[in-house]
């Protein structure tokens, strides 16, 4: 009850002029950089942070928070128009999605996908709302010992992202952290790996780095081939038959839910709800054969999936402090910059904020839904822009992205480097998403165990006799062994094959 | 894919023993408790044995089916040439030129090289990406964004 009267604080915040705009621009240019094959919403959220710079704190969160939602249906709309997904948990609806397109049906799909979208996302910021405050009271209660436990609890998760060798992914985890560890040393205040750079003492920092690794790595794939226009399918009427409605509202319900409990989890990332929930609707349903030929389950299912998961995954932001996927950390980020701090100090200090926030998330799901089915002929029009051109012109964006962080040439060049890192790791198959996860991570892990050790006076048992560091230990090393028996699983029965 | 994973891995060793010597150089332990090289070295242990790990497996492993077209084409190589060029091109003249006249040559350099879709299509996207985007940036955004010694 509490709760809801927040949330109608929250919601005379979120329908001010202002912010309502701000949500509106941030659903559109979401949409817009989610269409572009080439930047997800991570970079594509980290590329438009610096419009944000002249907004107050509520009005920014709520623009890149719209960014990032709009950036997940933006994803979508490229499966099902031109089987190229924007980001990765889209790659599921160009099965059937794209097979809808064929048959003159995109824009059947393309309503779906709004709608399940709208409901998911909905549903799953409900949950938010009820499971705010329970989760932070017990939040306030964590000491620098449980504060780490739940770190290593999320750090055991991001082997959730390793889409091939867990190694590689942890790996990757660990360079992240690594990467952490450059600036001025949190508790005692030395240089660490600054090798005399005045630049590097704040450490490296997030935007241009996840712009580097998702966008600019993402071109360089992409500048390997000649691409040429990206749109070359026909679109008609964007009305839904009466029977894909009523094929839809199940898997759009069964969605929700697989999204929403998949969100909770920080690190398992977004592809993980898309690929269940496609596969619980194959299942389910008395023709799987004629999945990837056309099946509107196969669109409505993943996409509710993504967009409720996309919600969900700022729970654990909103509530502990811990980013549950790489765009969520951009927007943990974006928090920072802000002067905010995500976790449970955030609705006690800034209740405002927070609130204002979540009723724009709602604000937010609505607006996606009305503005894009209009605007389907618009992005349609920015499809058939040859790609050379598109590409040229993000590139020209995230230059510009970089540089007006802070005004400093070494972020463009910060973002160059890790362009061509993750341009390598693509080709060496070793997943991004963990090193951007554990990069925020990183600094708040070691600032809980440095001061948990000074308070034990450097006896580690400290997280293993508090109850709730215990507890959060145990399940991040039943994570880890429940991964390992996976990988050893999958080992074996490759072995098999073979 | 084997041989990369192995060149890569081993890489990962050398940078593992590069950081451990930094973090040996600052405290590892102070009177409070853990120093700044604390966490940097346990870390470098940790992504020392990874590397071990990973070079093991490719190594004597089975050998692992890399992701389609580990190397690209020479024409490809020529784009990402380009793109890098261009990129590092923009942090070495943003400053001196300013804004607008560096992006102004990133986009003709870039739209030439990669796309030619015409001089009018390439002026039109050049000019806007470079003055159109300095004009809303510095007047409806109020971002600083840099000036030459042309003052443009």
């Amino acid at each position: 009850m509490e709760s809801l009267q927040f949330l109608m604080g929250g919601f005379a915040t979120a329908l001010q002029p202002t912010n309502l705009l701000f949500a509106v621009i941030g659903c559109v240019l979401g949409t817009l950089v989610g269409i572009l094959p080439g930047i997800g919403p991570v970079a594509g959220t980290a590329m438009l942070i610096p419009l944000t710079f002249t907004i107050p704190p509520t009005g920014a969160i709520i623009m890149l928070a719209a960014i990032y939602y709009g950036a997940m249906y933006g994803g979508s709309l490229t499966s099902i128009l031109v089987n190229v997904p924007g980001e990765a948990a889209s790659a599921i609806t160009c099965l059937d999605g794209y097979a809808m397109a064929k048959q003159g049906r995109a824009g059947s799909a393309l309503a779906v996908a709004a709608v399940g979208s709208f409901v998911g996302g909905s549903i799953a910021t409900f949950g938010l709302v009820l499971l705010a405050l329970p989760l932070t009271e017990i939040a306030l209660r964590f000491g620098p010992p449980e504060f780490f436990s739940l770190m290593v609890v999320g750090l055991s998760l991001v082997t959730g992202l390793a889409s091939g060798s867990l190694v590689r992914a942890l790996l990757s985890a660990v360079f992240g952290l690594l990467i952490a560890m450059v600036g001025i040393d949190p508790v005692m205040g030395a240089p660490r790996f600054t090798f005399g750079w005045p630049e590097l003492q704040d450490g490296l920092q997030l935007v241009p780095v996840a712009m580097g690794l998702f966008g600019i790595g993402e071109i360089l794939i992409n500048a390997e081939r000649a691409t040429g226009q990206v749109f070359n399918t026909t679109l008609r009427s964007l009305v839904p038959s009466a029977q894909d409605v009523r094929d839809s509202w199940l898997p759009v319900l069964r969605g929700t839910g697989i999204g929403f409990f998949i969100g909770l989890i920080p690190g398992v990332g977004a592809v993980v709800p898309t690929m269940i929930s496609y596969v619980t609707e194959k299942r389910l349903s008395r023709t799987p054969e004629r999945f990837g030929h056309g099946m509107i389950q196969g669109v409505a299912g993943p996409e509710t999936a993504n967009n409720a998961y996309a919600n969900a995954a700022l729970i654990p932001l909103f509530t502990l402090g811990i980013p549950g996927s790489p765009t969520v950390a951009v927007i943990m980020g974006a928090f920072m910059m802000n002067g905010l701090i995500p976790g449970p100090l955030l609705f006690r200090e800034h209740a405002d904020v927070a609130w204002g926030v979540i009723a724009s998330l709602y604000v937010g799901n609505l607006v996606l839904v009305i503005l894009n089915l209009p605007f389907i002929p618009l992005w349609v029009a920015v499809l058939r822009v040859p790609y050379a051109i598109l590409y040229t012109v993000i590139l020209g964006f995230c230059v510009l992205g970089a540089y007006s962080l802070n005004g400093s040439v070494f972020d463009v060049g910060v973002m160059t480097a890790f362009g061509v890192l993750g341009y390598l790791l693509r080709k060496l198959d070793i997943p991004a998403a963990p090193l951007v996860l554990t990069m925020v991570l990183g600094p708040l892990m070691e600032r809980a165990l440095r001061q948990s050790l000074e308070i034990s006076g450097g006896d580690a048992s400290i997280f293993f006799t508090r109850p709730i560091s215990a507890a959060a230990l145990a399940i991040a090393a039943a994570f880890a062994v429940t991964s390992l028996l996976q990988v050893a699983r999958s080992v074996k029965s490759q072995d098999v094959q073979v | 894919m084997r041989r990369a994973h192995q060149v890569t891995a081993t890489l990962c060793i050398v940078f593992a023993a590069f950081v451990m010597s930094r973090a040996l150089a600052m405290k590892l332990h102070t009177p409070l408790g853990p120093g700044p090289g604390y966490f940097p070295f346990w870390l470098s242990v940790v992504f020392g044995a990874l590397a071990l790990v990973m070079l093991t497996q490719a190594t004597i492993g089975r050998p692992e089916a890399g992701p389609t077209g580990l190397l690209a084409t020479r024409a490809g190589y020529r784009r990402i040439a380009a793109i890098l060029g261009a990129l590092v091109g923009a942090v070495v003249l943003i400053n001196p030129l300013g804004f607008r006249l560096t992006s102004l040559a990133f986009y003709l350099f870039l739209l030439t090289t990669l796309s030619r879709p015409g001089w009018v299509v390439t002026l039109l996207v050049a000019v806007a990406g470079s003055f159109g985007v300095y004009h809303v940036f510095a007047n409806f955004l109020r971002i600083t964004l840099p000036v030459g010694f042309l003052g443009i």
